[in-house]
């Protein structure tokens, strides 16, 4: 019996060495060593608010991988199809409560709670699953680039904003450790596999 | 004349069309003319695009606000004007359109198109 249960072992290594071993993901914004531990970048403090008006922060995500982008209600140019992206990850994780979806208005003064609730539900979604945030202008534009998304102002842009599509993924310890341009269903396929590592690798319920 | 430039270009008529279609329509309506959920309707196998095709021309020139109803679901969402697009190329638009979704309806000429466009004034 010893004999068969080691023989099973043997078996079930040699068919798992058999899959491309992605490794542990990188850990994307720079290391630092302080004091012999390497520290990686983490997401900052924040604050907003969501479409039910709830107020969200860090701790909403605590035990939580996430993933997260920037758009705003009238753009015209690559929001929808970033939102196509982002609905394949919401409808792949629909019932997977270790994950959850963020997106952050680049227009808080149009896109108020109300016009992202409307959003959200045109969407065909539930805010507790996907966030739709707004809050103060300062405090959105700069936490773009914690995500390392490019976006400002710009009168001569589609919508007058100038933005990325890319999608972030965020860990459950606030750090970022991928991402895909969310403009290609190819990226995001990828993408797609890079979070079904990741959920192996972190141990949260 | 119109014709006859038509007849030249009738087997460019349906890539310039295509590459107009992605390049202005499919940043929202999607590649295959799907639309996205309840938020942007489809163009593709659309009963408001038959119904209401003789506004065609002037909807995409002028834009669209307000709520409508397509396939049952109802839609208010702005859709952006079109006012520089040219007669060729709103005629290459709508053929390829047409060509993809809706092959009953016959091609259009462009002096039908530029008709239209005049007659466009700001609804």
């Amino acid at each position: 019996m010893k004999e068969l249960s080691f023989l099973l072992l043997l078996i079930v290594c040699a068919l798992s060495c058999q899959e491309k071993h992605m490794g542990p993901l990188p850990y994307i914004g720079g290391s630092e060593i302080i004091n012999g531990d390497t520290i990686h970048f983490k997401i900052p403090d924040f604050s907003f608010v969501n479409q039910d008006s709830q107020v969200i922060n860090n701790d909403s995500f605590q035990d939580k991988i996430y993933v997260a982008d920037f758009f705003f209600i009238s753009c015209p140019s690559i929001c929808p199809k970033v939102k196509q992206q982002m609905l394949r990850i919401h409808d792949k994780y629909l019932d997977d409560k270790r994950v959850k979806l963020v997106s952050h208005t680049l227009d808080p003064k149009r896109d108020t709670v109300e016009a992202l609730a409307e959003y959200a539900s045109k969407i065909g979604v539930e805010s507790n699953k996907w966030h739709f945030l707004t809050g103060e202008k300062d405090d959105i534009y700069g936490l773009n680039e914690q995500y390392f998304v490019v976006a400002y102002e710009d009168d001569d842009a589609p919508g007058g904003i100038n933005h990325s599509g890319k999608i972030i993924l965020v860990d459950q310890n606030r750090h970022v450790r991928g991402f895909a341009e969310g403009t290609d269903p190819e990226s995001v396929t990828e993408f797609l596999e890079t979070i079904d590592v990741l959920l192996e690798e972190v141990s949260i319920d | 004349m119109a014709s006859f430039t038509l007849i030249q270009c009738e087997s460019q008529v349906f890539t310039q069309g295509e590459r107009l279609y992605q390049s202005q329509c499919a940043n929202c309506h999607m590649e295959e003319g799907q639309g996205l959920k309840r938020l942007i309707p489809p163009v593709a196998s659309s009963d408001y695009y038959v119904a209401h095709y003789s506004d065609l021309v002037c909807n995409i020139v002028n834009g669209m606000k307000g709520e409508i109803i397509v396939n049952g679901t109802t839609y208010n969402e702005e859709m952006p004007s079109a006012k520089s697009m040219t007669a060729t190329e709103m005629t290459n638009l709508i053929n390829y359109m047409n060509h993809k979704w809706y092959p009953d309806i016959e091609i259009v000429t462009m002096s039908d198109i530029q008709d239209q466009m005049d007659s466009c004034l700001d609804k």
